[in-house]
């Protein structure tokens, strides 16, 4: 295992981070909004957990439009989060069956493919089944 | 006409006469075959003959010359002045790493890594093996494809340098090291992997790393350290599960 305080033989002038790195490149900044989709979309299930058992006493809960307009504001989040993760998969994944790797952008199409389809399903149950309010 | 110029604005630092690294300035000719490199070896030769950067090769192979070249981590023997004039060039010691002097910094860190992540063919058969045909290791073009991309660094620390989670944190391996451990990994020759694994198997090794991505952007050799870490990230996950349902199984 390497030293967690690696030192130095030689004096030198410490590194020291700008507070506001991420501000100076674009891509550092749709890294940090990347990161920060994650925020949104554990708050929403928070929330939505902690809303739950007032479906039962009060089922408008979920109706209220401060609640929609989050959720719909979730929503691009996780979608923006879960479209940069598909997109990575084909850097992620390396897959060689035979002679050749499988292309990195066959592995992205399929995933998205599945992603779509699985939300599309997920969208027709939630349309045709009872919601019992 | 005059001659045209371009304005260098350089990272001094002069131990112990300066208390922290500062900007100076010089007008140097225009050359469109120039690189930054050169730039700053007229600097040297005509202005000020105290500048301190590395260089070695002037061909990109060495990767000595990496600096900051408005911003960006760059091998400055590949930066030409043509794309900058112009505009001036400001150009500075490789962010996240000590100062020495200058645009020299400490790459000790980096070697120190380098050194624990084993960067080389193991195996425990080598003078074991017979002599003739099966002494040789033999690998098939498929199989090297599955590493080549990660065998072209040349451990400018370029990627070190892009990267804010090093940054940040000083106790990461870091790309470079990580990409030549899964180099070294994915080579079919190789039974070294259960050495490697807990070297960069950990927080301070691949889970340190939350896929910023720039590493592979700058790489100038187009290696894709992001790449190694996620799909080391992968293997480390599959032995876990695989240790898990089946404790008997030897990785």
């Amino acid at each position: 295992m390497h030293s967690p305080h690696p030192v130095s033989r030689v004096p030198s002038y410490p590194w020291h981070m700008p507070s506001g790195w991420w501000l100076k490149k674009r891509t550092y900044m749709l890294y940090m909004v990347r990161e920060l989709t994650a925020v949104f979309a554990a708050l929403w299930v928070v929330l939505f957990l902690a809303m739950l058992p007032q479906l039962k006493t009060d089922p408008s809960v979920m109706r209220s439009p401060i609640w929609i307009l989050f959720s719909l504001i979730a929503l691009l989040f996780v979608l923006y989060h879960a479209f940069t993760w598909f997109n990575l998969m084909g850097t992620v994944l390396y897959f060689r069956p035979g002679k050749a790797p499988i292309p990195g952008k066959l592995i992205i199409a399929t995933m998205m493919v599945v992603w779509i389809a699985v939300s599309l399903f997920i969208i027709a149950i939630l349309m045709t089944a009872p919601l019992g309010y | 006409m005059a001659d045209p110029t371009m304005t260098f604005a350089v990272t001094r630092y002069r131990p112990p006469d300066d208390r922290e690294p500062v900007t100076q300035t010089y007008t140097i000719p225009y050359n469109e075959d120039w690189v930054v490199l050169d730039a700053l070896q007229y600097i040297k030769d005509h202005h000020d003959g105290t500048l301190s950067f590395r260089w070695s090769c002037h061909m990109g192979i060495c990767g000595s010359c990496g600096m900051m070249v408005n911003g960006e981590p760059k091998l400055t023997c590949a930066a030409f002045l043509r794309d900058y004039y112009p505009h001036g060039v400001k150009v500075e010691p490789l962010a996240n790493f000590p100062v020495i002097r200058d645009l020299v910094v400490d790459i000790e860190d980096f070697m120190n890594k380098l050194q624990e992540v084993k960067p080389y063919i193991i195996r425990d058969d080598v003078d074991t093996a017979p002599i003739g045909k099966g002494h040789e290791f033999r690998q098939s073009p498929e199989e090297t494809e599955d590493f080549r991309q990660f065998s072209m660094c040349i451990n400018c620390m370029l990627c070190y340098s892009a990267c804010p989670v090093y940054g940040m944190e000083k106790s990461f391996i870091g790309p470079a090291a990580i990409a030549l451990a899964h180099r070294y990994n994915m080579d079919s020759r190789d039974k070294g992997r259960n050495l490697r694994m807990p070297v960069i198997g950990n927080s301070e090794g691949i889970w340190e790393c939350t896929f910023v991505g720039e590493c592979s952007v700058v790489c100038p050799k187009h290696v894709d350290p992001a790449a190694a870490i996620q799909r080391s990230k992968l293997a480390t996950t599959n032995d876990f599960m695989m240790g898990m349902v089946m404790p008997w199984r030897k990785r």
